[in-house]
């Protein structure tokens, strides 16, 4: 009787067809249950898994990255749009006049300190907003 | 029904709807790739949730030059194999590459106590391989991947999956049966 090998028992239980035990001595037979009994086990699900309301908590999750994503960006662009603004001004102003240009730029300067903490404060405002959503995020995992 | 196109268009025009039915559809998927080369219960739901996101993040680079489940899993298996090395847990892909002369710790009071429930066992014993032969087993048998596909998602050879499979399923085999017969 002709001794099947552990790679052709492997093989005719992957190709998935019906196996019978007919016409295998006593060895083969026990190999063959083995690994039945193996590949059984390997394609049992975990006992464990993720919570039901995975997807939800995933898809909720996702829109509060984009749109922290899209408050950041809009800030910063608000903020170079501000510092555009200023050049943009100060360049027309010096082809027109040259003198309301110094005033301009002198007008700026005295108040930089406002314009200096107005940045700051928009910059902390961005970083506190961060640490609560991610606060919530921490809460809503929990 | 579920259509990967009409499902990946519709994430594209901004439907969180779409993607929840996405993350639905392969979140087992996902879950099973992670859980076996991860050990802590909840890194692995975090990691879920970050395949997830660059998944979403991916997503309009996706071609549709493989099944839409191929390349989800490649993006968890790369998470969690990038997750692995970053940890300690990680010490345990430095196992010898030569599997065959490969020994179990069946020292621990968990394998004692598990040796009867066989297919708990057999997961123990699976936590303990090197993390190609995990990987391997767990796309094979659990999600059903082709040795082919295992190949586009892992990057390894296939003819080197079929080998991981075959020793891997061997040896886990001859240690059931050596249990059984002391």
């Amino acid at each position: 009787m002709k001794k099947l090998t552990d790679e052709q028992i492997q093989a005719l239980l992957d190709d998935g067809n019906p196996i019978t035990n007919v016409g295998l001595s006593a060895p083969d037979r026990q190999q063959l249950e083995s690994y039945q009994s193996l590949f059984s086990k390997l394609n049992a699900e975990p006992a464990e898994g993720l919570p039901f309301h995975f997807a939800r908590k995933v898809t909720a999750q996702l829109q509060i990255k984009l749109k922290r994503q899209s408050d950041i960006r809009f800030n910063l662009l608000a903020l170079l749009g501000v510092f555009v603004g200023f050049i943009s001004v100060y360049g027309l102003l010096s082809l027109m006049d040259l003198k309301a240009a110094s005033a301009f730029l002198q007008a700026v300067l005295r108040f930089k300190w406002v314009w200096i903490i107005g940045v700051f404060t928009l910059i902390g405002v961005l970083v506190f907003e961060q640490q609560v959503v991610e606060e919530r995020e921490h809460r809503f995992n929990e | 029904m579920f259509d990967e196109k009409e499902v990946v268009s519709a994430i594209l025009k901004g439907n969180f709807r779409a993607f929840e039915r996405l993350v639905k559809q392969y979140e087992k998927l996902v879950f099973f790739v992670v859980n076996r080369l991860v050990q802590h219960l909840q890194d692995k739901e975090d990691i879920c949730q970050d395949v997830f996101i660059k998944v979403h993040h991916s997503l309009p680079r996706f071609q549709f030059q493989s099944k839409l489940s191929t390349w989800i899993a490649r993006i968890a298996y790369l998470t969690a194999v990038d997750y692995v090395k970053r940890s300690k847990a990680g010490l345990q892909a430095d196992y010898p590459e030569n599997i065959d002369h490969y020994h179990f710790n069946d020292e621990t009071p968990e394998s004692a106590l598990v040796q009867k429930d066989t297919a708990a066992y057999v997961n123990l014993l699976i936590a303990q391989m090197p993390l190609q032969y995990r990987t391997v087993l767990t796309l094979y048998h659990l999600n059903e991947f082709t040795c082919a596909e295992i190949e586009q998602i892992t990057g390894i050879p296939e003819g080197t999956v079929k080998s991981h499979l075959f020793r891997a399923r061997k040896i886990l085999k001859e240690k059931i049966e050596h249990d059984h017969n002391h």
